[in-house]
């Protein structure tokens, strides 16, 4: 048992194992179904130290339209590795030249086909690919594709979490005695582990399920919580609901929002209830997290100092700066998927102006997580999808489905946080009624919204109208 | 008019038949490790002597010989190539001496990898190959023809490029292979890990 153990958390000294024995034979833990460790050996260790201390530093002086020399310097020497980057017009950066932005502009940009259909090309080729590991997404389509990941990407999202936290003042201690985290999720089936995670000084971490049939009575998960007392808690809106609707009692130092985007009323019921700021990440798998919650206001900082964040026109091209457009990221942490000016398929605007929280990285202002819907008004003028969340953010919604037909009607089926939150239904039919004009507007509010298995997405915004 | 930088060598049509018309002492086994019935240096030596008129210091080690039984191509192909380059219209241009000596010594070996040796005598297309392979080495262009159709003509024979091409389709297939196969075996890894 030890050695597999080992063979799944290399560095695990005889404090880790102890820590993974206390998570997995509580006598309220879940029935576990599945093992996993960080596969972090030491050299990994000091490179996160390094990334995380790096986190720190060239926050400023991030232009529009040109990513930094590093990155530049980066992709330029995988090029010769990379076969889908050999084609580019990937070249030895012009330092802030006239001709820098077009050059950027005119790199062909990758998509998750890419991925799907010729992994193997963005793989660099001079890589000894043992210690891959693989990931499943479904992203909002629901077809699963692989992304190959390395420990250090992987470790590399504690030292992300970490400095969120720090920038909504949140400074846990971790260590052996300690629960470092529960990913929370509330889905019909899913894989349930418990861990020690060696950057964190081998503190607790456990992947829990809160459906029914995870757990050996209904009490036990909350005597769980009771006993583990994570200091962190990450889910995604619907587990935090469920906790709340089962009246999980816990007090973390955080809770860290991920896969969703969180409306700002909800984001405060929960910050209420659980007593903790809540940090909303913006995170794909295929990039590891982008962004994290301004504290100080709207929108989303760039989190990594080591991405570049753009958004582009259909064309590929760099929109205005402040103007909407699909983000796109450059990175190279992860060695087994380097992503030159990979579509995301989600939309916003990069803001560049000084933020008053202090973090000098530019942010992501109207986050979509798909292309954006437009409706039309009464009077036969556009209502975007955004202005449409504007509204709601303002309310305690767990989930939204918002439905214009041909006929103009709309329908807005909705899953609110708490019963009592039906009150608020009056207050939505007339926000919308401001944007939309005298149309036909029914909203309903239901007690589930999408099939977990589906781990919750839902199309929040859809349009009958023809074109 | 465009000003063509190589000058006009022979015709190809006669170069070709040349080749075509190749002895088969040429093609016997060249001496390696003193075994082998023609001495490639021989032939060589011999070509270069009647070129320039006089004593050809040859490169050292010398190049056209050999105790490498791995080298029998190479050889045989420098054989075949000192064969066309004694056509009467070569031995007129005793200015030709050194870069034939050059060509012979070093610039056939690529070609030697990636073609066989008796295919340059009996296969039109490697023929036609070899010939102009040795007319673009020597910087002349077939009589007749411009630079640019001469050069296209090349590419389009060019073994060399077609054996690069489909080594580096190889070579990406493996590479598919080896991450698809990495991707699959880790996934199922995971499934294992599961009770």
């Amino acid at each position: 048992m030890k050695i597999d153990l080992l063979q799944l958390t290399p560095m695990l000294t005889q404090s880790g194992f102890e820590t993974i024995t206390r998570l997995k034979e509580h006598p309220h833990a879940p029935m576990w179904n599945h093992a996993a460790g960080d596969s972090l050996i030491e050299d990994d260790i000091i490179k996160l130290r390094e990334f995380r201390k790096g986190l720190d530093t060239k926050r400023d002086g991030w232009v529009s339209g040109e990513p930094s020399e590093d990155i530049l310097n980066t992709f330029v020497r995988l090029k010769e590795s990379v076969p889908l980057f050999q084609n580019t017009m990937l070249c030895e950066p012009a330092i802030r030249t006239e001709g820098a932005t077009k050059k950027w502009a005119a790199i062909k940009t990758i998509s998750r086909e890419d991925i799907a259909l010729r992994v193997e090309q963005l793989v660099p080729s001079n890589r000894d690919i043992s210690r891959l590991i693989v990931y499943s997404t479904s992203g909002t389509t629901g077809h699963f594709i692989r992304i190959p990941g390395h420990p250090f990407f992987s470790g590399s999202y504690q030292a992300l979490i970490e400095y969120a936290m720090a920038r909504h003042t949140v400074y846990p201690h971790f260590d052996s005695s300690k629960t470092a985290c529960f990913l929370v999720g509330f889905q019909i089936k899913t894989e349930t582990f418990a861990t020690a995670l060696t950057y964190w000084n081998e503190a607790g971490f456990a992947k829990i399920n809160l459906n029914r049939n995870d757990w050996h009575d209904a009490q036990s998960p909350h005597n769980y919580f009771e006993a583990m007392k994570p200091l962190i808690i990450t889910g995604d809106p619907l587990s935090f609901a469920e906790m709340i609707t089962m009246k999980i009692k816990a007090e973390p130092l955080a809770l860290i929002s991920t896969a969703l985007i969180m409306g700002k009323s909800f984001k405060s019921k929960l910050s209420e209830y659980f007593h903790c700021p809540v940090i909303d990440l913006y995170s794909t798998t295929e990039t590891g997290p982008i962004a994290y919650s301004c504290p100080a206001g709207d929108g989303f900082h760039i989190l990594p100092n080591d991405m570049y964040v753009e958004a582009i026109d259909t064309n590929g091209c760099p929109v205005a700066e402040s103007e909407r457009g699909e983000i796109t990221i450059t990175c190279a942490r992860n060695p087994f998927l380097p992503l030159l000016r990979y579509r995301t398929g989600d939309f916003g605007r990069i803001d560049y102006r000084h933020c008053i929280c202090g973090d000098p990285m530019p942010k992501i202002i109207d986050l979509e997580g798909r292309s954006p819907v437009i409706f039309q008004s009464a009077q036969g003028g556009p209502v975007h999808s955004v202005d449409i969340s504007r509204v709601l953010g303002e309310f305690p919604l767990v989930q939204h489905e918002f439905i214009q037909r041909a006929d103009l009607s709309c329908c807005l089926r909705v899953r609110c946080l708490r019963e009592e939150d039906r009150l608020f239904i009056n207050s939505i039919h007339n926000g919308l009624q401001e944007l939309f004009g005298d149309l036909p507007l029914k909203i309903d509010i239901v007690s589930e919204l999408a099939n977990k298995e589906q781990s919750g997405k839902v199309i929040p915004y859809t349009t009958f109208l023809s074109k | 008019m465009i000003e063509e930088r190589r000058e006009e060598g022979p015709f190809l049509e006669k170069m070709t038949h040349r080749l075509s018309e190749c002895p088969p002492e040429f093609l016997m086994d060249p001496v390696i490790n003193s075994e082998g019935m023609i001495h490639a240096d021989a032939v060589v030596l011999d070509l270069l002597r009647t070129l320039s008129g006089n004593f050809f210091p040859l490169f050292t080690p010398c190049p056209f010989q050999s105790r490498n039984d791995g080298e029998r191509n190479r050889l045989q192909l420098i054989l075949v190539a000192s064969w066309l380059l004694y056509d009467d219209w070569f031995l007129e241009r005793s200015d030709l001496a050194e870069k034939i000596h050059r060509l012979l010594s070093k610039e056939l070996d690529e070609l030697a990898t990636v073609v066989d040796a008796e295919q340059c005598v009996i296969d039109p297309d490697r023929r036609e190959e070899l010939a102009r392979y040795c007319l673009h080495k020597l910087d002349l262009r077939p009589e007749g023809e411009t630079e640019i159709h001469a050069q296209d003509r090349l590419t389009t024979l060019d073994s060399i490029e077609r054996a690069r091409i489909m080594n580096e389709a190889l070579k990406a297939e493996k590479w598919r292979e080896e991450v698809l196969g990495a991707l699959k075996k880790k996934e199922e890894a995971v499934k294992i890990a599961r009770e």
